[in-house]
């Protein structure tokens, strides 16, 4: 989100308008991430993170598929702690989605003196070797919410003068999965997705219309496995709530 | 060696929440995953300092 408020209120307003629409029946996790990841446990009524260090390891290996956390996602949260019934948890999901918006501070982010770190491809793909490997999970939606170009960990994308061509084929083509049901097997991470009946959703939010956020590449994730690419700026935002808040979430 | 913290001093599950827990059958519900990013914002500091403490 940058620090900035108008897109940070955003992001807030449409998960919670999300949330609302889920149905009862539903389980929720909540994932962010910066140049780390946090896994959210829910379970509890003040939010509690776990912290997920993500490596990029191309700076050293130049490998670009090597692993860039070297933690299960089981190793930190099970499913079952993660994953947690809208019914009897929807408070404690608006608690912390809305603790993203009263920790977000503007003045930090305006003086960051380094460009900062997003692992978008990492957590993307952290998540879904997660929710894959698991037979039971087959009617995933994973709501991506982003506010500019991975430049950190797996999938980064080289911001050049045009956003038209796919800068990186992370998204698209082959990478090597390291998921528990099929290790040695390689496919893509739309197939991967699609295979399991995740459909990803990309929101992707920028501060003007000059900022890159790598949508070209980022658009598999959507295209192939049905889910939705949204862009927005400071002149559009104030919809993205409402087009979130439609019963088709799920 | 990754480091797993976990924010100490926090409630635990009272039985009620652990009992709805074990009896979620997964198989067929549906499953949302929000993914947020959060860089350059002050939650990436204060995480940060929660859990290197």
């Amino acid at each position: 989100m940058t620090g900035d408020k108008l897109l940070t209120s955003a992001v807030i307003d449409s998960l919670t308008a999300a949330v609302t629409v889920l149905p009862d029946t539903c389980l929720f996790g909540l994932v962010s991430f910066s140049d780390h990841i946090d896994v959210w446990d829910l379970r509890h009524a003040t939010p509690v993170t776990n912290h997920v260090p993500v490596y990029d390891i191309s700076l050293m290996t130049g490998v670009i598929d090597s692993p860039a956390v070297d933690v299960e996602f089981e190793e930190v949260l099970q499913p079952d702690e993660f994953f947690v019934p809208v019914r009897q948890f929807k408070a404690n999901i608006f608690t912390a989605i809305n603790s993203l918006a009263s920790l977000n501070d503007e003045h930090l982010a305006r003086n960051e003196s380094d460009t900062p770190k997003r692992a978008l491809g990492t957590a993307v793909k952290y998540v879904l070797d997660f929710v894959t490997s698991y037979e039971d999970l087959v009617n995933v939606r994973l709501l991506t919410f982003t506010s500019g170009a991975c430049n950190w960990g797996l999938g980064k994308v080289s911001v050049g003068q045009t956003d038209l061509l796919p800068k990186t084929s992370f998204y698209r083509t082959m990478v090597r999965a390291t998921h528990r049901l099929c290790p040695d097997s390689v496919i893509t991470q739309a197939e991967q997705a699609a295979s399991k009946n995740v459909a990803i959703d990309v929101t992707a939010l920028r501060r003007d219309v000059h900022q890159q956020l790598g949508l070209a590449s980022l658009k598999f994730l959507c295209s192939r496995t049905g889910g939705h690419l949204r862009l927005y700026d400071h002149a559009t935002v104030t919809t993205l709530a409402t087009d979130l808040y439609v019963p088709r979430c799920i | 060696m990754a480091l797993i913290d976990h924010v100490p001093d926090e409630p635990s599950l009272n039985e009620s929440d652990s009992s709805e827990l074990e009896s979620i059958d997964a198989e067929e519900l549906p499953v949302c995953v929000a993914l947020v990013d959060v860089t350059g914002t002050n939650l990436t500091r204060v995480i940060h300092s929660l859990t290197c403490k």
